[in-house]
């Protein structure tokens, strides 16, 4: 995959580094067959502040999550999280990492209250501290309830307060809201934003971008186990070149081989609708529509957009989305 | 780690399907001991006065009868019954039932109680790791302690503290409201320090069912995996059963059979069984019987190395896999 678009572009030097992962890969083995998961991935996630983890559906998220975990074991690659080797010193560093990985798990029949409980048990913590972190994530009224009684948002919230349990100076989301309302988003990225501002590092998994555009201050761009991009948001927007187009069009699928072999990046959208770039050279409309015209291809729409950090996001993962999904033609 | 085991712990006193399957197996030994005290009991007045009727009258029936006695009693001896054997005059002790001894009904009460409380136990450890994997907590879990060394040892040791301590209270129990309800009849008690002996063992049991299902459910990650393997063997001994009459030599697996080493571990004297090899020989068909004993020291090997073995197992797996 050739990735021109804020390539590597590495982070300011002399940062210390709350995750430092180079190489790693990971390969499920299945009844079903093999599935590459991570293939190879560089992350590096700096110290404080909010930092983005973003990749469409299936590209590694959850497994690099778990391998810095130790859930699973990474196949190869190193991984140091506050500079200790991994997954050697876990047991050391995990009192400085809370995570919530996929969705919030806990034991349904038990309350908020007593999941919590049980943590603080199992690791020590005084048992004041399940009351303290419970109000803290606004749970305080509901806490004996049981955990199966909980809406979505307040799942997550325990899960919140679950990893506050320890104090964290590293807090691992992946995707934190999934299936919040609105209202819901908003209280996680304030929590998120909150925590940094405490000197936390948050690492935030996503699939959709415009979610932690607003409160990620540096993000990583991962495709099929890869990195594809990292650095601050400021400066993969400016390396983007910026522009692209979007076109609307009957065949989308030939449409976005004809652009494909000609040079352009193609990336699908719903509705028969193509995000169209080329970081390359210039971009030019009618260009697009003479050359597709040539294949008895008829534009019926096309639309100049600035560049912002979706349409980034697209670009370098658009190559994944036709190769995974060819005829799956809907954002994620 | 200490901690560690008393947050397993804590989980498990917690969890519903306890409290349920103590409750069960509470409920079920109780129900025995209504057993344990009609047998214990000497017969009423009405039933001594209704048995000495009967018996008064089967006696002058019988005295009526001396011909017919007498050709009963010869052929009985031609078939090589002893004297005693074929004397069918009536006695009185044929219509009243004595009072049983405790030595004699107290193995029978551990018996049934050492199985409810076995059964009950593998449940409600099967469903305690089960439950981890079924709600995913597991993997939160590990997110706290990641060594998956300690958070086995702890589970392993919560499953064995609580399976003994429900052991120890059921089978002590069992015990002495056996031998509270004999003694308040008038009975006496004997053979008492073999007996604790069994009970103990009983105990034994039932933590070594409580591990090998806590085994079973980590390798599987499943309670139902865990419960299939306990109904899949009980399919299985009827099969075999069945198997045994086709193919007589299959009976050397018999040893290696949990339920009998069950009774041999808690038996006094072990177990005894009898294989069966058919014959075909010039005269016909002749059937050679060989008897077998299980020791409870074997027994007691056994039941080691099988939960041993399945603890084992389940580490080496728990250790290494991945928890997604
Ligand atoms: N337990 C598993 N067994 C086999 N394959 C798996 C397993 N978990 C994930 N995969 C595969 O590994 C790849 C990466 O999955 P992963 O869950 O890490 O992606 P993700 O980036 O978190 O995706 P999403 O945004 O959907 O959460 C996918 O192709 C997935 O099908
Ligand atoms: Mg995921």
């Amino acid at each position: 995959m050739t990735v021109s678009v804020g390539a590597r572009r590495s982070l300011p030097s002399g940062i210390e580094y709350a995750i430092d992962a180079t190489g790693l890969r990971k390969t499920y083995r299945s009844r079903k067959g093999r599935q590459v998961a991570v293939a190879g991935l560089d992350l590096k996630v700096p110290n404080g502040g909010v930092h983005g983890f973003l990749g469409p559906n299936g590209s590694g998220k959850t497994t690099t999550i778990r391998m810095l975990l130790g859930l699973i074991t990474a196949d190869s690659g190193t991984m140091r999280v506050f500079d200790q080797e991994l997954p050697a010193a876990l047991p050391s560093v995990i009192g400085r990492i809370g995570a919530i990985v996929e969705q919030p798990k806990f034991f349904p029949s038990f309350s908020g209250r007593k999941n919590l409980a049980l943590l603080a048990q199992g690791i020590g913590v005084p048992k004041a501290r399940v009351g303290a972190v419970l109000d803290e994530v606004g749970l305080g009224d509901r806490g004996r309830d049981k955990f199966r009684t909980y809406s979505l948002g307040m799942k997550q919230r325990l899960a919140i307060a679950g990893t506050l349990l320890k104090d964290p100076d590293l807090l691992i989301f992946d995707e934190p809201t999934n299936g919040l309302d609105p209202a819901g988003i908003h209280e996680i990225r304030a929590t998120m934003r909150g925590l940094a501002d405490r000197g936390k590092t948050v690492l935030v998994s996503s699939h959709i971008l415009t979610e932690v555009q607003q409160v990620a201050d540096t993000v990583s761009i991962i495709g099929r186990g890869r990195l594809l991009a990292e650095g601050q948001v400021a400066d993969i927007l400016a390396a983007s070149g910026g522009e692209s187009v979007l076109v609307g069009i009957e065949d989308v699928h030939r449409a976005g081989t004809v652009l494909t072999e000609a040079g352009y990046r193609v990336a699908p959208l719903p509705d028969r609708m193509l995000q169209v770039s080329r970081p390359s050279a210039g971009l030019h409309p009618a260009e697009i529509t003479r050359l597709l015209a040539g294949y008895q291809l008829y534009v019926h729409e096309l639309t100049p957009v600035r560049a912002n950090l979706e349409s980034v996001f697209l670009e370098l993962t658009a190559e994944e989305h036709l190769g995974a999904h060819p005829t799956d033609r809907t954002r994620a | 780690m200490i901690s560690l085991v008393l947050a397993e712990l804590n989980r498990l006193r917690s969890r519903r399907l306890t409290v349920i399957t103590v409750l069960a197996v509470v409920l079920a030994a109780g129900l025995f001991q209504l057993a344990v005290n009609s047998a214990v009991s000497p017969p009423s007045a009405a039933e001594l006065a209704a048995g000495q009727e009967q018996y008064q009258r089967d006696l002058r029936e019988y005295e009526q009868n001396t011909e017919e006695n007498e050709q009963m009693r010869q052929e009985c001896l031609d078939q090589g019954g002893d004297v005693d054997g074929c004397d069918f005059k009536p006695r009185l002790e044929w219509y009243v039932t004595p009072a049983e001894a405790f030595a004699d009904i107290a193995p029978t009460a551990l018996m049934f109680a050492t199985m409810m409380t076995g059964l009950g136990a593998f449940l409600m450890a099967a469903s305690f790791i089960g439950a981890e994997y079924t709600s995913g907590s597991i993997a939160n879990w590990l997110t706290f302690i990641p060594q998956r060394w300690k958070v086995f040892t702890a589970k392993a040791v919560a499953v064995l503290l609580g399976s003994g301590l429900l052991g120890t209270v059921i089978l002590g129990g069992t015990l002495a409201s056996a031998a509270l309800l004999s003694t308040s009849h008038g009975g006496e008690i004997t053979s008492g320090q073999a007996l604790t002996a069994s009970a103990a063992r009983g105990v034994g049991l039932v933590v070594a069912m409580a591990l090998i299902s806590f085994g079973l459910a980590l390798i599987a990650r499943h309670t139902a995996a865990a419960i299939g393997v306990l109904l899949g063997y009980a399919l299985l001994n009827i099969v075999l059963l069945l198997l045994f009459g086709v193919l007589p030599s299959l009976q050397r697996i018999r040893p290696f059979l949990p339920d009998l080493n069950l009774q041999a571990f808690l038996n006094k004297g072990g177990y005894s069984y009898t294989d069966s090899y058919p014959k075909v020989e010039s005269g016909g068909t002749t059937v050679e019987q060989v008897q077998h004993t299980i020791t409870v020291a074997e027994a007691g090997i056994y039941w080691l190395v099988l939960t041993a073995v399945t603890l084992g197992v389940a580490f080496i797996i728990f250790r290494r896999r991945d928890v997604v």
